[in-house]
């Protein structure tokens, strides 16, 4: 559970480096595409050290952060019940 | 199998989420938001515990520790120590001007006083060098702090102030307090100031005298003592006829 927490916090970077086209490895693009396609990019949520230094928010990136918050928690909540349904648990 | 499927289905998604997170993240940027690259220079200034606390959204927590650890050096003078803390503040929290102002403070004021009256270096010209370098260290927190808060008014008047009163550099001194006056949020004095810092430069003093001349006939709340004194100054040095120039009580009451 941690270690999603800290993957989630980097897919944006993992993302960036991906869409980019780095000059890594197969290997390396691969693990990039998972971690991107795979993880919530949780570092969009991360705005309070902005919010700290007096940067005020937009009404649109609020809707959008909004909007992807309640994307995310749908999804992962739906597939994790796929996933445990019927299980014992 | 479920997993599997789920993973799958998981891919699918990603894809599609892929240019929303995109644009999220371009939309950020724009307004000032992540500011701060998590990457392996960052890494390397702040230490592994530091780069993953910062990772994990205590980015601001992180910063606030490393600044008391810099309070703690600069009470034991430890000038490395804490410049380098003071890169590691800065980059974590770029858009807290009070980081940027006070290592700049730091550096510019108390560590170049320091290197001045440093006893164990008794050669005057490595003293005079060593304080030239503090100021210019000063001066590179400062030009760093305005990239990254151009829409903020302060950090132009901290440079402004260390162009004044550590370099001698009137010029520029007027040139930032200007800047720092054209933005919304300055204050009322930015204005006066950039024209007195004018008055100081040889070969200027017709547009000093103009824009002070300017704010005096805004009305008495800009009438103020060394207005009015750095007025009556150019008025002298530039010969201004004795009807053009401010009334003589007004001249008086500042002596």
């Amino acid at each position: 559970m941690a270690f999603i927490y800290f993957i989630g916090h980097l897919e944006a970077t993992a993302r960036e480096y991906w869409l980019q086209a780095h000059s890594s490895g197969l290997l390396a693009r691969v693990f990039l595409a998972v971690v991107a396609l795979l993880f919530p990019d949780l570092q969009a949520f991360n705005l309070v050290d902005d919010i700290v230094a007096g940067t005020a928010i937009s009404v649109a990136v609020f809707a959008e952060t909004a909007l992807l918050g309640v994307f995310y928690t749908v999804i992962y909540t739906l597939l994790a019940a796929f996933v445990f349904y019927g299980k014992e648990l | 199998m479920r997993g599997l499927v789920a993973q799958e289905i998981l891919l699918v998604i990603g894809a599609l989420k892929l240019p929303v997170e995109r644009d999220l993240a371009t939309l950020h940027r724009q307004e000032h938001f992540r500011g701060v690259e998590f990457n392996l220079d960052l890494r390397e200034k702040i230490g592994q515990l530091g780069f993953i606390a910062a990772l994990s959204g205590f980015r601001a927590i992180v910063a606030d520790a490393l600044f008391i650890q810099a309070y703690s050096a600069w009470e034991n003078t430890e000038w490395g120590r804490m410049l380098l803390l003071f890169r590691q503040v800065t980059t974590l929290q770029p858009r807290v001007l009070l980081f940027w102002d006070t290592a700049a403070w730091h550096m510019a004021w108390n560590a170049s006083v320091a290197a001045m009256n440093d006893r164990s270096q008794p050669r005057l010209t490595l003293r005079v060098k060593a304080q030239r370098e503090y100021f210019a260290l000063g001066k590179d927190f400062l030009e760093r702090g305005i990239k990254n808060n151009p829409d903020r008014p302060e950090l132009y008047e901290a440079l402004a102030r260390l162009y004044k009163e550590k370099y001698n550099d009137h010029e520029r001194a007027s040139e930032y307090y200007a800047k720092a006056a054209a933005l919304p949020e300055a204050a009322v004095f930015d204005r006066r100031f950039s024209a007195y810092e004018l008055s100081y430069c040889e070969g200027r003093e017709r547009e000093a005298y103009e824009r002070l001349r300017m704010l005096y006939d805004e009305g008495p709340r800009q009438r103020l003592p060394n207005l009015i004194k750095r007025l009556k100054f150019l008025e002298d040095k530039l010969g201004i006829p004795q009807e053009q120039r401010i009334p003589v009580k007004e001249a008086k009451s500042v002596k």
